[in-house]
């Protein structure tokens, strides 16, 4: 494949050729300038009334993300043809700069599947646990047509703060634990979940993993903010609360509007304001219509300061 | 059961008195001087707990060892004929190699096992096969070992029925089985089943064997895979041994007596180059076993005797200057001779580039009789005992295994410890500070680091054609299929998936299976729809490799990472490479050696998940958008994926950088370059040169 053009882009998106996704996913992972301004000029040239169901996983490291997302997703596409997208994030060295993307060698069932595309992208040493490129790579899959996208963070500090503001649905997994490691789980955190997940419920740690499900459905009730929050017991193995979870989301997606994409463009704009300093970028009128449209925001503004402290 | 405990081992604590001059593998401090405050376990004899010096009163004196050489060949056929042969020159047991589907459970005829068909050992899909392969064979004198792991179930089943066809009853059957699960979840991934479910099989097959064939080894526990995956010789004993605990308490908890099985359990460790180091090795996994066995208050002494068969480290020989093999080889089975291993197998000079060819096997061969009949190797029992060095290796070998068990009991043993990844890692671990040490220098390695060769003599290597046996295999297959009574099949496997959700010995209902015609896919299938297939959790290692690296090398790395900024400067993103493994090969300490230097050096590397077909790996590499996919080939397959890639990668208008690496041919390079393949790493490549030629070629 040659030199990527707007044009190949275009195109290939309107032909539906993945491995042009592919590449305008590496123009969204680049540092050079004018791969963004290529990227940004075809996000203001480029429409589509696709609307997807986006899903975040988080969840502390080993908890078994990358397995879970083989296995629910390979369930969820049990009786569906649905086009789905997983986008996940491994941590790059801080020291070479280099990183080990395995996560596909947990998704061993569902990356034979040809109706699912799995992109995994190194963090480039961006601390969010979400991946400096997450937010227009989400975005180029929901504009390529996917109906599901499934971005897995990088389960480390402040990652959910940020991949909670990326996404429709945020999905929290964690393990089956005692009452002092739940302390160790944020309030700020359990405020933004939509779905909370007791994983390994299964064999010797069932038991365990209901007492951790019944502190949790205590804990949300206290800090919840939101309308609806769920919390359900799962085992990647025997698929135990599979069933619920679709359930959950169908019903979490039911009567879901997201404002024009807002939550997306506006953390691309944070993170461009604090990576590319956004002079790089500010030719782009879709952008430069976000950032219009979010400067009257003060609670969009204290984000954006909240999250320049962060990084 | 008493735990075992430092405190409990009446060994002596050695101590250096000296200057440490050197630091081994293993952590063990060299001095230049060494003494002893007492010598009370040189009274220990061999032939007698703990076993230290050798566990046969008068060891070789009496017999030496045995000499198996495992040989695979592709064909039933094949095979039979060089059994037939080597028993008319008097040999006494013969050892099976099984083709990689038939490892992992697959028949010939699956769609996923193309390219490993007859590869590294010979096809069996049904009994018909087991027949031609012992046709002419009596199977009540002749000792058969078989080296089977995954698929365990069937092929006992196929030799069982295919005995009785012959009109020999299953307690006659003498011979072993490897069986041994536990270290295929660590390092040579030849699994079928999660491991709880494998342990189950064991089980099953313990009990079945312990009934009804008193005269068999269920099992050879074995720590080869572990050294040849990049082991210390203490990870070795440690992992090895812990697995052999865990075979007991399976025993024990199926209800069998110590005294009925221990006696049956064997052993099978490497020999590499440390001479003195795996003498060590030897005396000490029998001192150790001995007192792990002993915790369950066996009444027959014979149950804490650890007897073991012996294979030099494939893993230590060159591609290049290919005759110095035989002397390393030479080297190495003396170690083994001198630690007093039971049996041995002595590699060929061409292993490192292909399958051994007749000649190559002949000279193998005769490295053990020079031993035998040559030297004075068979007249002394333990000749090192006594000597200060192996003395104190022995003892801090010891001593590093019990802190190693220590933390494997902490994690709940050595099943959960697998789950875990623990093992694994520490393999990992100690793989990439060996290549690191390799491609510093501080190893020498003739031939490859130091002394190269100026004309490198070519030798002629043993070709195979696959596709014929491919074809044989699927016309066998179908007219088994057309001919058996598909009634009585469907309820002797309706039956064995019964057992496999309820109780009942898996085994024995195989072997009904077996005898209604079931192939060995078929029976693996009913029990994967039970119990699943396997997918391992892989995760890279960073960082072992760069702290490794001596600092007349830190120039080097500091090159290779400045070509990667620029590459990176010009391009946008860090070279993207993708590992991939093609095939039901599941060796992968060179794709896992390579990612862990590779992400040191800044490259993003992404890891390949095992047993992938080609379309799977165009289909991630796309997916990832990378620059160089890189394929590890182990079994002689890169003839016949490389065509299929290239073919795929071309239909999707997708180029990256193609590169193979691992037991490629010489005379393979050319065919190669020609299908499109852009660089060839053979064994022993250093990595940091790798790099530089990769970047430079992108």
């Amino acid at each position: 494949m040659n030199e990527l053009s707007i044009d190949t882009l275009i195109s290939g998106f309107n032909s539906n050729d993945k491995l042009v996704l592919s590449k305008a996913i590496s123009l969204a992972e680049s540092s050079k300038r004018e791969h963004l301004e290529l990227l940004y000029n075809f996000f203001d040239h480029y429409l589509s009334e696709n609307q997807a169901s986006i899903i975040g996983v988080s969840g502390p490291p080993g908890v078994g993300k990358s397995t879970f997302l083989d296995s629910f997703i390979s369930y969820f596409l049990k009786d569906k043809e649905s086009q789905v997208a997983v986008l996940t994030i491994d941590p790059s060295s801080e020291v070479s700069g280099g990183s080990i993307l395995g996560d596909k060698t947990r998704m061993e069932k569902i990356s034979k599947l040809e109706n699912v595309f799995i992109r995994p992208s190194a963090s480039q040493d961006f601390l969010g646990g979400v991946g400096l490129s997450t937010p227009e790579a989400i975005k180029l899959c929901e504009l390529f047509g996917f109906e599901y996208i499934f971005v897995e963070s990088v389960g480390v500090g402040q990652s959910e703060q940020l991949i909670s503001h990326l996404v429709d649905c945020f999905v929290l997994l964690v393990n089956p634990a005692g009452g002092d490691e739940l302390q160790g789980i944020k309030r700020g955190i359990l405020e933004m979940v939509d779905v909370l997940l007791v994983g390994k419920s299964d064999g010797e740690l069932e038991e365990k993993a209901f007492q951790t499900f019944t502190q949790f459905q205590t804990d949300l009730r206290l800090v919840s903010k939101k309308d609806v929050q769920k919390c359900l017991e799962i085992s990647s193995m025997s698929e135990k609360g599979f069933g619920d979870l679709n359930q959950s989301l169908e019903a979490h997606f039911k009567d879901f509007n997201r404002i024009d994409n807002e939550k997306i463009f506006s953390s691309i704009l944070f993170d461009k304001l604090s990576h590319f300093k956004s002079s790089q970028i500010k030719e782009s009128t879709e952008f430069n219509k976000v950032v219009d449209q979010f400067s009257k925001d003060s609670k969009f503004l204290a984000l954006l300061n909240k999250v320049s402290q962060i990084i | 059961m008493k735990k075992l405990k430092f405190e409990d081992l009446e060994f002596l604590h050695l101590k250096t008195d000296s200057n440490v001059i050197e630091e081994t593998l293993e952590g063990i401090k060299i001095s230049d001087e060494y003494s002893f405050s007492k010598f009370e376990h040189l009274y220990s004899e061999s032939g007698r707990f703990p076993f230290l010096r050798g566990p046969y009163p008068n060891m070789y004196q009496g017999r030496p060892w045995t000499i198996r050489q495992y040989a695979g060949f592709s064909t039933a056929e094949e095979s039979n004929q060089f059994y037939k042969n080597n028993i008319k020159q008097g040999q006494k047991g013969l050892s099976v190699a099984f083709d990689l589907a038939t490892h992992r459970g697959y028949d010939s005829d699956h769609p996923r096992v193309k390219s490993d068909v007859g590869m590294a050992g010979v096809a069996i899909d049904s009994l018909r096969d087991m027949e031609i392969l012992f046709d002419g064979i009596p199977l009540d004198k002749m000792s058969v070992s078989m080296t089977m792991n995954g698929a365990v179930l069937p092929i006992m089943a196929m030799y069982i029925v295919a005995a009785e066809n012959q009109g020999v009853s299953v307690e006659k059957l003498s011979g072993t089985i490897q069986n041994d699960i536990l270290k295929e979840f660590m390092v040579r991934n030849t699994f079928i089943y999660p491991p709880q479910d494998s342990m189950r099989i064991i089980g099953d097959i313990f009990e079945y064997t312990s009934k009804n064939m008193p005269k068999f080894n269920s099992i050879s526990i074995s720590g080869y895979h572990m050294q040849e995956a990049g082991a210390s010789a203490d990870l070795e004993l440690a992992f090895t041994l812990a697995d052999g605990l865990e075979y007991i308490k399976t025993g024990i908890a199926q209800g069998l007596d110590i005294d009925k099985f221990a006696p049956r359990l064997s052993f099978f460790f490497a020999i590499g180059m440390n001479y003195f180091m795996e003498i060590a090795k030897l005396r000490a996994a029998r001192y150790l076993w001995a007192n792990i066995v002993k915790q369950f208050n066996p009444k027959n002494p014979k149950s804490m005797m650890l007897r073991t068969h012996c294979q030099t480290s494939g893993w230590s020989l060159t591609a290049q200057d290919v005759n110095n093999n035989i002397v390393r080889t030479g080297v190495e089975a003396l170690a083994a001779v001198h630690g007093h291993t039971q049996s041995l197998h002595t590699n060929s000079l061409d292993e490192a580039i292909a399958l051994p060819s007749k000649e190559s096997a002949r000279i193998a061969r005769n490295t053990q009789i020079y031993l035998q009949e040559e030297t004075d190797s068979c007249e002394h029992i333990d000749p090192y005992g006594g000597s200060y060095y192996v003395e104190y290796l022995t003892d801090q070998l010891i001593q590093k295994v019990m802190v190693h068990f220590e933390e494997i009991e902490k994690l709940g043993g050595m099943t959960k410890a697998i789950e875990l990844g623990y093992p694994k890692r520490k393999i990992e671990e100690s793989a990439s500070i060996i290549q690191a040490k390799i491609d510093s220098g501080e190893q020498a390695i003739v031939g490859l680091n130091t002394n190269l060769a100026e004309d490198e003599e070519t030798i002629k290597v043993l070709k195979v054609d696959t596709s014929e046996v491919l074809a044989s295999q699927l016309n066998r297959l179908e007219d088994l299929k057309l001919n058996r009574n598909e009634s009585e099949l469907k309820i002797a496997l309706e039956e064995l998936e019964d057992a496999a959700k309820e109780k009942g010995n898996l085994l024995e209902y195989s072997v009904k299976a077996v005898r209604a015609g079931a192939t060995l896919g078929e029976i693996s299938y009913c029990l994967e729809k039970v119990f699943g297939r396997f997918s391992p959790k892989i995760s890279g290692i960073q960082g072992v490799y760069i702290n490794k690296v001596n600092s007349n090398m830190k120039k080097d790395i500091k090159e290779i990472q400045s070509l990667v900024s620029a590459f990176k400067e010009k391009t946008g993103r860090r070279p993207r490479l993708l590992l991939a493994k093609i095939g039901q090969d599941g060796h992968d300490r060179g794709q896992k050696v390579v990612a862990s230097s590779f992400a040191d050096f800044g490259f993003d590397v992404d890891i390949g998940p095992l047993f992938q077909t080609t379309e799977e790996v165009i289909k991630q590499a796309m997916e990832n958008d990378v620059h160089i996919i890189g394929i590890s080939s182990l079994a002689a397959g890169h003839l016949s994926f490389v065509p299929e890639l290239m073919h795929g990668l071309k239909k999707n208008n997708f180029r990256p950088l193609i590169v193979v690496g691992g037991v490629i041919p010489p005379e393979d390079y050319d065919t190669l370059y020609l299908q499109g393949v852009d660089l060839i790493f053979g064994p022993g490549t250093n990595l940091m040169n790798a790099a530089k030629e990769l970047i430079k070629k992108l």
